[in-house]
């Protein structure tokens, strides 16, 4: 029950094209950085037991060396990609509210920024093929507020302005979007999501949605940008509303 | 068959995946898909390594082979790892509690089944997937197409010549509360499930039924056989017309667009 073909399960960080043309040399310059660990980590490895002559050891460890390689490259990128963000940062702080949709919108250009930063390190987890140190993980460093056993591996979570509580179950295939565009205003509110809150499969949670403690969202539901769900109450529909206590 | 007495737990279908100790099975499929991966492809290398230039020609041709070779070793593996634990406990229908027996070994049987599906889709071709769930014992005819969605690898049987759209659920598990609930999910022969629909555990689904998009079957549905069900859930069932009769239909209900085509299709008709 892996995911679809046609959907990779990276967080979603989509960039606009006119600001895409402009910065893309940040992206190689991630990508090549985030490399150069893995290439140390190879020579060391292959003058190790290669060159001084232990070569069954070499065949021997090569599946843990794939293993070591792909966190390599996890953790690099991650770092790499942290250190451009908290450049970025400096520069023009994140901040929620309502902004024009237009490059010349320090919000919305330094926005489009961080998700072209991200985007890496965030591909990379999304297709590991190991279930460790996954989406999670990489979203809990680019500052999401994660509580634990919460599973949230296989839906889109975007990578700020989200907290989500202890023992969450978020269903396959759902998005928590803390960003929107409506004609040519942008913005971003922060999404809370309390503790044991349980989520159907095809949720969608829009911007400065409030989910309170215990509550339940039925499957193929969405919220209204702003909607606050109560505490132990049941959602469900288009968009989600209160529905009977279950006898 | 599972009875719920609570008609709102049907609406809900949440699924999650629980990382715990149970995901090392996956580690060991992995280390002996490459292992074998590595010990068939060494003669290649040695080769290489002696000088015959001319075989650098067969590389892609082996990167390509050990890709098939990987997925295929680690089914293997998963498969046999599936024999031992359903020998343990036999997979079963119904309701079961959190930390009981039966929740414990549905998520073995989930991460066993992880990777090979993982590295299956991940192939360039990945329609291959279909003899994979074949293996695992999911009943699939001739002609099933559900490399796009999200499929349960146990307790559900598809009918020849079907077809899934793209994100599709078929789940034969839910979790609800601190409840899981396993069910069979039948679905029949030329049926078309579509887009962005989620099949819930037990739905039964006849012969030549259409599944509209954006819908919810209940838990333990049964849809009519020649017949599109839509709604969340589905409840409205519509039969199934001909792109003419439907153009007919619409026409006389005063759609514009359909009004003139059927006009200018019977003044067609009068010179003729």
């Amino acid at each position: 029950m892996s995911g679809p073909t046609s959907m990779k399960l990276a967080s979603p960080t989509p960039v606009d094209a006119r600001i895409r043309k402009k910065y893309l040399i940040i992206y190689f310059i991630i990508i090549f950085l985030s490399f150069i660990p893995l290439t140390i980590f190879e020579n060391y490895y292959f003058t190790l037991f290669w060159v001084s002559g232990w070569t069954w050891l070499f065949w021997l460890l090569i599946p843990f060396n794939i293993i070591a390689g792909i966190y390599i490259i996890l953790f690099s990128s991650l770092i790499v990609s942290k250190i451009f963000i908290m450049i970025v940062n400096l520069i023009h702080k994140p901040k929620e509210g309502i902004f024009q949709r237009d490059i010349k919108d320090k919000d919305y250009l330094f926005w489009n920024i961080r998700n072209l930063i991200k985007k890496w390190p965030l591909y990379v987890a999304g297709t590991n093929p190991l279930p460790w140190l996954k989406n999670k993980f990489v979203l809990r460093i680019f500052g999401v507020r994660i509580g634990k056993n919460t599973s949230c591996d296989q839906c889109w979570i975007s990578s700020e302005f989200i907290t989500i509580g202890n023992n969450v179950i978020c269903g396959i295939s759902s998005s928590i979007l803390s960003y929107g565009i409506e004609m040519d205003k942008f913005y971003i509110k922060k999404i809370n999501i309390g503790d044991n809150v349980e989520m159907g499969s095809k949720v969608v949670l829009m911007p400065g949605t409030q989910v309170g403690e215990n509550a339940k969202i039925f499957a193929h539901s969405y919220t209204l940008p702003g909607q606050i769900l109560e505490v132990n109450k049941n959602y469900g529909g288009h968009p989600a509303k209160l529905l009977e206590e279950s006898k | 068959m599972v009875q719920l007495k609570n008609n709102k737990i049907q609406i809900i279908s949440t699924s999650g995946i629980f990382k715990d100790k149970a995901s090392f099975f996956l580690l060991i499929e992995f280390i002996c898909g490459i292992f074998i991966v590595i010990y068939t492809s060494l003669w290649l290398i040695d080769y290489l390594l002696q000088g015959f230039w001319i075989l650098w020609l067969l590389v892609p041709l082996s990167v390509y082979g050990c890709l098939y070779l990987f997925t295929f070793t680690t089914t293997f593996i998963a498969f046999l790892l599936l024999r031992l634990v359903n020998k343990i406990y036999p997979p079963k229908e119904g309701i079961f509690e959190r930390d009981s027996k039966g929740w414990k070994f549905w998520r073995y049987r989930y991460w066993i089944t992880y990777l090979p599906l993982w590295s299956v889709r991940a192939l360039p071709l990945p329609w291959l997937d279909i003899a994979i769930y074949r293996i695992f014992g999911v009943k699939l005819g001739r002609n099933v197409c559900i490399y796009d969605g999200w499929v349960d690898p146990e307790f559900i049987t598809i009918g020849d010549h079907t077809m899934t759209s793209l994100n599709t659920i078929i789940h034969s598990h839910l979790i609800y509360n601190d409840k899981l609930i396993i069910q069979h999910v039948e679905i029949g022969k030329n049926c078309i499930i579509g887009p962005q629909t989620i099949v819930s555990p037990g739905t039964i689904m006849e012969e030549e039924t259409i599944l509209g998009a954006n819908s919810i079957t209940k838990i333990g549905q049964l849809l009519e056989g020649g017949k599109i069900h839509v709604g969340i859930p589905a409840i409205k069932s519509i039969p199934i017309l001909s792109i003419e009769e439907s153009e007919k239909k619409l026409a006389k209900l005063g759609v514009d667009k359909y009004k003139k085509k059927q006009e200018g299709k019977i003044q067609e008709e009068k010179k003729e």
